[in-house]
């Protein structure tokens, strides 16, 4: 054999030979798609349940056509997070898989006590993925897993498509990856947001409806405790300012009319006012929106009622806003991360307060909130008429 | 080639340490660490160039004579040598840590070291043209990893700037700038460079590229921050793990490639340098028997004792830069003043 072709064979053969050590069958591995963390406080052991994926009903439906159990519950207990995870084992025939495990909820009870365990790891450990989304749960640990709302063959993988779509949808929850939250927790002033999970018990009404995942509001965290919690609405009022959200539906009363406005975008501005070692914000923020929905006859050329709407529809964004301004100063939790601004324009200064912060400065410091919207489409309509002729503009 | 050698090693642990040490100021380390790599680069061509047709054997033995010249050759023999077992070392835990946890690290010593000691028995032209195939690729790999990042790179993390003063990016650029060393090959390979005079014109081209492609590696702290960066063992690999755009997630492989294929070129590389040194120190026939028993002599310091990752890595920084910066700095200036003194170059034939 010609040495070049050696060559290329050998360096073939290493690459492959690779493959060899710790190879896993699929047949052989139960895919973990999802995973409730939680802290029994009465025994003092951390404790794990995972939903993982039955592999052939991904594949194939059961003879007869009805499809098997999609998933099934493994649970570990022990001293340790990685205790817990290997506990699990015990009870399962084939090894749990974790790379594909895209959601990772953390009990209240957990939350409460700490979760850099978890997060510890979570990154140390080169199979779990830190890009997986997390959660914090106020559901009993028995009702979450119970849940099947059907969006999902493992019902856990619903929560990342409702954490995604929350910002474009309706701006009451904010999307955090794993990593991000290391990043946050590592920070200088380690305070932080993380998505809090309830459930939307069905209407007795409708008989069919099952009990649903629900992705609204934050848990608030101080270094890796949860210390409170946000309003859906308190939540919103933390994307408008962060600069996060895509778009949400306002109701507003506007000339007595009622009409429903759908935010479009939204851009944010923090700005910190540095005067004589005396430190002030101003928060600008410009969303858009267009018009939704109304519930009388209008005519949307008329520009006084537009004017109208844009100055109701900042006073509803200025009040979430200032709601979750209120609430961080309330839990002495910066999460807008004003102390970061403070730095960056006035890095001496910061140098000298960072100690008081948290405690003294940010619960009484002054924050402007300035919202200026703007309107800029109707939808397909310009006027509603009940009556056939024009309708009288406000 | 000397530019694979220093991206090789130069984006495992190094983001991480520079992190620690000047924080947001890393990509001010760079720029002061090019410029140490860069003297170095300088230097070592001025040397070589007084000796075009000498190793660094031959024109120890011309400066400092047969037995001082022979002892500083040793060294270099000695360096090239600890320097190949380090890499190996390097990349023998980080499979085992980042990718495949129960694996033996002897698998992965013979995986590297053998094709390494192969194509360097081949001569240095064979890694030398591997390497035309293999830095753009890794270069294009580095350019994937830094695109896909971009929705989570945050270049305020960088600011303030000087936050702490000028010592951290200057401690950071102590580190950094040892790994950026490696022209030393030259002493072994500027006899068989065939447009010598090429060299400072392609170094020159180079240096704007080493930057970027180290700013790259410190990109890590615009997307973790700095306290995170600095508490990871591999930010690059962080990096390409927090890929997560739709269908294009999950890319490690690509940095196991990446890493292989340097590593490959850098033990090649260097393991030939020892080989080289011995046989022109020596005055052998050839140098394909020491280069296999220097290999033998690699593998067995490698496994002598199994090298916790904590160890490998204090080892890997600061020791190791403080030994590249004699071997680069130090010794090349003294040679070079003692050449002059000697009155090189000299008129051919006249040495």
């Amino acid at each position: 054999m010609s040495r070049p072709r050696f060559l290329t064979l050998l360096l073939i053969v290493s690459l492959l030979l690779g493959g060899c050590t710790e190879r896993r069958e699929m047949n052989e591995t139960n895919f973990v798609l999802g995973a409730l963390f939680d802290y029994d406080a009465e025994k003092d052991k951390y404790e794990m349940y995972t939903q993982v994926a039955v592999s052939e009903a991904f594949s194939k439906m059961q003879s007869g056509g009805q499809l098997q159990e999609t998933y099934l519950i493994y649970r570990g207990e022990a001293d340790t997070v990685y205790g817990a995870v290997r506990d699990a084992a015990r009870n399962s025939a084939r090894r749990l898989f974790w790379s594909h495990c895209d959601v990772y909820v953390m009990g209240k009870d957990l939350a409460q006590k700490g979760i850099l365990p978890f997060l510890d790891f979570a990154h140390r450990d080169h199979e779990l993925r830190s890009t997986a989304y997390i959660f914090v749960s106020d559901i009993p640990r028995e009702k979450l897993l119970s849940i099947k709302d059907g969006q999902e063959k493992v019902p856990l993988m619903a929560l990342k498509r409702l954490v995604l779509l929350g910002p474009k949808r309706h701006g009451e929850t904010i999307p955090k990856r794993v990593i991000e939250v290391w990043k946050d927790q590592s920070m200088e002033n380690p305070v932080y947001l993380v998505p809090m999970l309830s459930m939307k018990q069905p209407e007795t009404r409708a008989v069919e409806e099952k009990t649903k995942f629900e992705m609204a509001g934050a848990a608030v965290f101080r270094e890796d405790k949860m210390v409170g919690r946000l309003s859906p609405q308190e939540t919103r009022g933390y994307l408008f300012v962060s600069g996060q959200i895509k778009n949400a539906v306002f109701p507003l009363q506007v000339h007595g009319k009622k009409i429903a406005v759908e935010l479009i975008g939204s851009k944010a501005k923090i700005i910190p006012h540095i005067e004589d070692g005396n430190v002030a914000f101003r928060i600008e923020v410009k969303p858009q929106f267009n018009f939704g929905e109304n519930d009388q006859p209008l005519n949307l050329e008329n520009q006084a009622f537009d004017k109208a709407a844009e100055n109701a529809f900042n006073g509803a964004v200025e009040q979430e806003i200032r709601k979750s301004i209120e609430q961080a100063q309330q839990l002495k939790a910066d999460y807008f991360n004003l102390a970061r601004e403070v730095q960056l324009a006035d890095n001496k200064l910061w140098q000298q307060i960072r100690n008081q912060w948290a405690e003294e400065i940010f619960p009484d410091l002054s924050i402007e909130v300035m919202v200026q919207s703007q309107l800029l489409r109707t939808g397909l309509l310009i006027e509603t008429n009940l009556k056939g002729g024009r309708a009288e503009g406000e | 080639m000397v530019v694979t050698c220093i991206l090789a090693t130069v984006d495992v642990f190094i983001p991480s340490e520079v992190a620690q040490r000047a924080g947001r100021d890393a990509w001010l380390s760079v720029l002061i660490a090019v410029v140490i790599g860069y003297s170095m680069f300088r230097l070592t061509l001025m040397l070589c160039s007084l000796f075009p047709n000498h190793t660094l054997a031959g024109f120890n033995r011309l400066l400092l004579g047969k037995y001082l010249g022979g002892v500083v050759t040793m060294i270099y023999i000695l360096a090239f040598l600890v320097i190949s077992t380090i890499a190996l070392v390097e990349f023998a835990i980080i499979i085992p840590t980042a990718f495949k946890p129960g694996s033996s690290i002897y698998l992965w010593d013979f995986t590297l070291l053998l094709p390494a000691l192969y194509v360097a028995s081949l001569g240095i032209s064979i890694p030398a043209r591997m390497n035309e195939l293999l830095l753009p690729l890794g270069l294009l790999i580095l350019l994937i990893v830094v695109v896909f990042n971009i929705p989570y790179i945050n270049l305020k993390e960088y600011l303030p700037v000087l936050a702490n003063g000028y010592l951290p990016p200057l401690v950071g650029a102590y580190t950094m700038g040892g790994k950026l060393g490696h022209s030393l090959l030259y002493f072994v390979i500027f006899p068989l460079i065939e447009h010598k005079d090429k060299l400072i014109a392609l170094g020159n081209k180079l240096t704007p590229l080493l930057i970027l492609a180290l700013w790259a590696g410190t990109l890590a702290i615009a997307i973790f921050g700095p306290a995170l960066t600095g508490m990871m063992i591999f930010p690059a690999l962080e990096m390409i793990r927090n890929i997560d755009i739709g269908f294009i997630t999950r890319l490690d492989a690509l940095m196991m490639m990446v890493w292989y294929m340097g590593f490959l070129i850098f033990i090649a590389a260097f393991s030939y340098g020892a080989a080289v040194l011995t046989r022109d120190l020596f005055n052998l026939k050839g140098y394909r028997l020491v280069l296999w028993f220097y290999g033998l002599v690699i593998l067995v310091i490698a496994n002598f004792r199994i090298i916790n990752v904590p160890l490998i890595r204090t080892m890997f920084l600061n020791p190791l830069s403080s030994m590249v910066y004699i071997l680069a700095l130090v010794i090349p200036l003294l040679l070079l003043i003692v050449a002059k003194l000697r009155g090189y170059p000299k008129e051919v034939g006249e040495s």
